[in-house]
């Protein structure tokens, strides 16, 4: 086994020794926890067995087995930084919307309150 | 500061709102006691969030116009009865105070700033004007309804430009004279923050998210 898949394998078993702590603490839902479990199974495969990506990059018509594994783990990394971009900025306009929500109520109870004190 | 620059304008407009964007320090308390409006973000949200607030209390508030005034010092309430008179007049929709003819007296890195930050909104959204970062601005009623602003922090002053364009409102560019002390350059964009402006401007163009 060479050096790279030694050190892989450790941080893979790091990974999911973190994954099955967080689902012993029902920090994550059955069906999240099964699915990063298989693949983090998967890329375990992966590392020990390379060849048999061979077979699906030569489907595929790509060379090697280890460029299908980077073509895909890069697509799936521009994805997420996209989604999660996305998000981000959905999340600061509604942080926005609540801070004006907020500081307008306050403001329209505050004045409410000085003009007609007596109704308290 | 805050208290000079409200006293100034009181003489001019007939309500001053301020808008507290989450300052810790005696800006709430300040102009409180001059019998402004207050208004506090409890988070700061930025230059852009701010402005949309004052103009939604504002439009609450039955305003005719509605003006944006920075707070450091840098305008001169002096310019207001000018720079609202086309709109009284009705031949503009939103008037702009352009501190583009006192070019001179703007430090010379501020000068290429605001000539970049010009291009950009040329190049962003297809409309030349000669301050596009002026803080003094006058909204018609019917201005202020239809700009529906979407960005929070220094990107809103291309995205007004942007929005004049978009809604089709006659806009007019008047000449003010800016005061340039040391406090009020201590405000507005350094380069650095200049870039990140640029950035949020480019993915707003990219992705514009419906608000």
């Amino acid at each position: 086994m060479l050096l790279f898949q030694v050190i892989a394998l450790i941080f893979l078993l790091f990974v999911i020794a973190r994954l099955i702590i967080k689902f012993s603490r029902k920090q994550l839902s059955i069906k999240i926890f099964i699915f990063w479990f298989v693949f983090w199974l998967f890329v375990g495969l992966v590392i020990i067995l390379p060849s048999t990506t061979e077979y699906l990059a030569k489907l595929l018509g790509i060379g090697r087995g280890v460029d299908l594994a980077l073509y895909i783990s890069t697509i799936i990394i521009f994805y997420l930084i996209f989604h999660f971009f996305l998000r981000q900025q959905k999340m600061e306009q509604e942080i926005t919307k609540l801070t004006r929500r907020l500081a307008l109520n306050e403001f329209n109870k505050k004045k409410a309150s000085i003009d007609a004190p007596d109704k308290k | 500061m805050i208290v000079e620059v409200i006293g100034s304008l009181k003489d001019y407009v007939d309500q001053i709102i301020v808008i507290n964007d989450a300052s810790i320090d005696q800006t709430e308390r300040l102009a409180c006691s001059t019998g402004a409006m207050v208004i506090n973000h409890l988070i700061n949200r930025g230059l852009g969030a701010s402005l949309k607030t004052g103009i939604t209390l504002a439009l609450e508030q039955g305003a005719d116009i509605i003006i944006t005034f920075d707070a450091d010092g840098q305008l001169q309430a002096t310019d207001i009865p000018k720079l609202i008179q086309p709109i009284i007049e009705q031949q503009a929709d939103v008037v702009i105070g352009s501190r583009a003819q006192y070019r001179k007296s703007m430090p010379r890195s501020r000068r290429f700033y605001n000539w970049v930050a010009n291009l950009i909104t040329y190049l962003f959204f297809n409309h030349w004007v000669s301050d596009s970062q002026s803080g003094l601005r006058a909204f018609s009623k019917l201005a202020a309804q239809k700009i529906n602003l979407a960005t929070d922090r220094m990107e809103i002053s291309s995205e007004i430009i942007g929005k004049i364009k978009q809604e089709q409102l006659r806009l007019k560019e008047i000449s003010i004279k800016p005061i340039y002390t040391s406090y009020s350059l201590s405000k507005g964009q350094s380069f650095f923050v200049g870039i990140k402006t640029f950035c949020r401007l480019f993915f707003h163009r990219l992705i514009d998210l419906p608000n």
